[in-house]
This record gives structure tokens, C-alpha cells and sequence, in this order.
């Protein structure tokens, strides 16, 4: 029992909007009758608007955090009405808003040609196909199964368990890896802007005077361990060890040095964010460069960019080296489909169990 | 100035798939049932796009799209399986599929009674017409 107060002590604040969660989906779920309706969507607004505001905390006010929140929300708020609706066609409708977000958040994660292929197949072809179907079935609209839910509290319970365990394994992953990161790098990018505010020549000296100060928070040392930069920029940025322009009291020098430093640094950082939480497999496997960066790579000494820029022609080169016998049974199967799907859905079985036919 | 990281997209993967895990076990109308399992797959998709992007590895991208292609293989045989069981039982609904469950498995039965449907309001009619008027000779030459 110790345990489990410790766990909830520790990790409550994503416990709270998961059970916020759990109470939505489940007072919202189709029954006859809809008592819970209003608790329930109060309840879904505050778990979506506490979780958001987990994920915020870190600062945030890029075009593509705000585009990343707007989508994920609208995708998520998407699936619950597909959850709560009665009306099939309203759920198949639901469904499309929330195929059309996540092509967003495709678009974010640099995949233009998946974001393309997810609406013309879901959004065109496979939703519509669903809505045909159901008018073809339920011309008399609703029926009373639609009105019911089979077991809401046990089905809610066990994903709203499996959503929480997911949600502690990622945070106890990622979080740790983060708060590292930004350990190591958000001391030094600080004393730079620093220096850049600086009014005069003085203060200038008393931030980055190496006497002063540790070597943990002495930019050079940690550049040293990050080993992020080539040999040229290091000799560029050995000043502050040799502590010449600060001799030189040179201070439009220094200014740049230090605005030209934080601008590198802060890239490695992003980039180091990237990796943040991954496990590597070991650097001797012969893996595949058709698909782009090898998965044993190690990630701060990239100084590319992690995605190619034609990302057609990129998921060609993949699809036809590394992934060819995967594309020849993907066809095999869509063949395999399309036969089986005529066999059944021919009317020929039921003249055998019928009158037969001539 | 802090960038998004790979669990934000993580996050929002295991929401849609626990989301349509719901659906697939609460629903009992077949065709919401797929549309749940087709949530469960953008989750996927989510996944391993977020994968390919912070790993820089186009794997993840072929991936989804082979999730694509099983997806549509999916759609079409499932909705010529839900029009075959359409046309035996009249109606979407699983629970009537249920005499396929295991022998020592209870019947799922409907215990709260559907309240009763509204009663529909008849449409106005018209009054009714009285006799046609007898139109003299004048007026007909008139028209």
C-alpha cells in the first residue's frame, strides 16, 4: 500500500486528468438514458485543459506548438464524439474530423506525402464507402443498439488503466532525459544571452571572467563534453579560455563571439532534444543508409538535418531497397482483398440457402 | 524557444488508440466498431510518424503507409462482411451475433426497457374541396 500512495504522490498530476478522462468517456458513452451528459463534457473540457496544460508547462510559443496543440486537441475532442454519439452517420463524421487533424499533425511531422495518401484513402474513399453502407443498412435511422453500450464502466476502466501506464512509462522515459538536456545546456545558452544584455565591458567581464566561476558552468567545458563542435569553431571559441579578448577589454568582440556561440549552441540543444529518451542499438550492426539516418548513429554528433527535404523521392528510395519484398506482399494483399471481398460480399450464398437459382 | 519533443506526439498516439479501444469494446454497432479500430490505427500511424521524424529514418513513414494499405484492405472486407451479416439479421447490431460466444458464456440481455418513441404528430391535411362551381357561359369564353 506504501507503494501505491508514493505512486499516486509522485505522479498525480497525470493520474488527475487520465481519471478526469475516465469519468468523461464513461459518463458520455451512448445509454438509454443520458442523465451525465453536461458532468460529462465539464469533465472531458477539464482533463483535456489540465493534460494540455501538463504538456505546456515547458515554455512554449512556436507557430508549431501552437499548431501541434490546436490539432491534437481537435483530433482528440474528434474521437470522443465518435465515442458518444448515437447516430452512426454523425460518428462516421466525427471520424473524418479526426483523420483530418491528425493529417495535420502528419503535415508537422514532415510526412506531406502520408498526410495526402491518409486523406484521399480515409477521408475519401474510406469513410465515404462507410457512409454508404450505412444508408444502404439503416435507412430507418437509429436503432436501439445504438442507444446501448456494452459493459461502459469495465471497457472505460481497462483503457483508462492501459492510457495511465503508457503515460507514467513515457514520462518517466522522456521527462528524465529532458531535464538532463536542458541541465546541461540551459546554464550556458542564459550566461550567453547574458553577456549580449550586458550594458558595458565591465559586467561583460564579470559573467565570463573563467576565474570566477567553475568549470561546470564554464561554456568552453561543456562544449568540450557535448564534443559538438568542429575543430575550427572550437579554435574560434577559445578565447574565453585564453582569456585574450578579455584582455584585449575588445567588447563589440566578445559580444559577437558569444551571440555567433549561443546561436550553435542553442541548435545542439534542439538537436539534442530530438534524441532525448531513445535507446540506440549497438554501433557495430550493419544496418541500412537507404532510409536515411542509421538507427545506431549517435545523435548530437548530427549536424545535418534529421529529414531529407523531398520526402517522395526519400520514401521511394526506402520503399524500393530497403522495404521491396514488404511493397511486392502489400500488393499481393490488396489482391487478395479485393477477391475476398467479392466472394463475400456476392449475393450467391443466399440462393444456396434459399430458392435456388434456374 | 523549447521545441516539441517526441513524447508530445507520443501522448497524443496513446490517446487515440486508448480512445478507440473504447469504442471497439463499448459499441455495438458494427460499422462504429471498425471505425473504432480505424482510430486505433492513426494512433499507430502517429507513432511511428513521430518515430521516423525524430529519429530521421523514413522506416517509420513506409510503415504507415503499409498501415494505410492494410487499412483499406480492411475497410473493403469488412464492410462486405457487414453487409452479408446485414442481410441475415436485418440490423447492425453485435448483440445478435452473441449465440457465437462460448458455451459457458452468460447472453448478454438488455435490461433498462427504451423509453417510449414519441408519438408522431399526424401531418395538417387540407380542407376538403366542395363541389366544383358551375361556371356560366361567359366566363368560360373568357379564359
Amino acid at each position: 500500500m506504501t507503494k501505491i500512495g508514493q505512486f499516486i504522490q509522485e505522479d498525480w498530476p497525470l493520474l488527475l486528468p487520465v481519471v478526469l478522462g475516465f469519468l468523461a468517456v464513461y459518463w458520455l458513452l451512448p445509454r438509454v438514458r443520458r442523465d451525465w451528459m453536461v458532468p460529462g463534457a465539464l469533465a472531458g473540457a477539464a482533463a483535456l485543459g489540465f493534460g494540455g496544460w501538463l504538456l505546456i508547462h515547458r515554455e512554449f510559443a512556436t507557430v508549431e506548438g501552437v499548431l501541434f496543440y490546436a490539432f491534437s486537441g481537435i483530433a482528440i475532442v474528434g474521437a470522443g464524439l465518435m465515442l458518444a454519439q448515437h447516430n452512426p452517420v454523425r460518428a462516421a463524421l466525427s471520424f473524418a474530423l479526426v483523420v483530418l487533424s491528425t493529417c495535420g499533425l502528419f503535415l508537422l511531422l514532415a510526412a506531406p506525402f502520408l498526410m495526402a495518401a491518409t486523406i484521399i484513402i480515409y477521408a475519401g474513399a474510406i469513410i465515404i464507402t462507410f457512409l454508404f453502407v450505412i444508408m444502404l443498412a439503416q435507412q430507418i435511422g437509429m436503432t436501439s443498439a445504438d442507444r446501448r453500450s456494452r459493459e461502459p464502466f469495465l471497457a472505460s476502466l481497462a483503457g483508462f488503466v492501459l492510457l495511465a501506464s503508457l503515460l507514467v512509462v513515457l514520462h518517466r522515459n522522456y521527462d528524465n532525459d529532458i531535464h538532463k538536456i536542458d541541465e546541461r545546456y540551459l546554464p550556458v545558452l542564459e550566461k550567453l544571452k547574458k553577456v549580449e544584455m550586458a550594458k558595458d565591458f565591465e559586467e561583460m567581464n564579470a559573467i565570463l571572467d573563467p576565474n570566477q566561476h567553475k568549470d561546470d558552468v564554464n561554456p568552453l567545458v561543456i562544449v568540450e563534453d557535448v564534443r559538438v563542435l568542429s575543430p575550427a569553431e572550437y579554435d574560434e571559441f577559445k578565447f574565453m579560455n585564453l582569456d585574450s579578448d578579455l584582455a584585449e577589454r575588445d567588447e563589440e568582440k566578445v559580444r559577437s563571439l558569444c551571440k555567433k556561440f549561443a546561436g550553435i549552441l542553442e541548435d545542439r540543444y534542439r538537436k539534442a532534444l530530438h534524441g532525448a529518451g531513445s535507446l540506440q542499438p549497438g554501433a557495430k550492426l550493419p544496418l541500412s543508409s537507404f532510409s536515411g539516418v542509421k538507427a545506431n548513429e549517435s545523435f548530437p554528433s548530427q549536424t545535418k538535418e534529421l529529414m531529407p527535404a523531398q520526402n517522395v523521392a526519400a520514401l521511394g528510395k526506402s520503399l524500393f531497397t530497403d522495404y521491396l519484398v514488404a511493397v511486392e506482399i502489400g500488393g499481393l494483399l490488396l489482391l487478395v482483398a479485393t477477391i475476398g471481398a467479392i466472394v463475400i460480399a456476392s449475393r450467391r450464398g443466399d440462393h444456396q440457402s434459399g430458392e435456388v437459382l434456374r | 524557444m523549447t521545441p516539441l519533443t517526441l513524447e508530445n506526439y507520443l501522448v497524443v498516439g496513446a490517446i487515440l488508440f486508448v480512445l478507440g479501444m473504447i469504442g471497439f469494446l463499448t459499441r455495438r454497432n458494427l460499422i462504429i466498431m471498425f471505425l473504432s479500430a480505424e482510430l486505433m490505427l492513426q494512433g499507430v500511424a502517429l507513432n511511428l510518424l513521430a518515430f521516423s521524424r525524430f529519429r530521421g529514418n523514413m522506416g517509420g513513414q513506409v510503415l504507415t503507409l503499409f498501415v494505410i494499405t492494410v487499412a483499406a484492405c480492411e475497410a473493403a472486407l469488412a464492410l462486405a462482411m457487414i453487409l452479408m451479416l446485414y442481410r441475415r439479421r436485418k440490423s447492425l447490431d453485435v448483440s445478435l451475433w452473441q449465440d457465437l460466444r462460448e458455451p459457458n458464456q452468460d447472453a448478454i440481455v438488455d435490461e433498462e426497457p427504451m423509453p417510449p418513441a414519441p408519438v408522431e404528430t399526424p401531418l395538417p391535411h387540407l380542407t376538403p374541396a366542395g363541389p366544383e362551381p358551375v361556371r356560366r357561359q361567359e366566363e368560360i369564353s373568357h379564359v
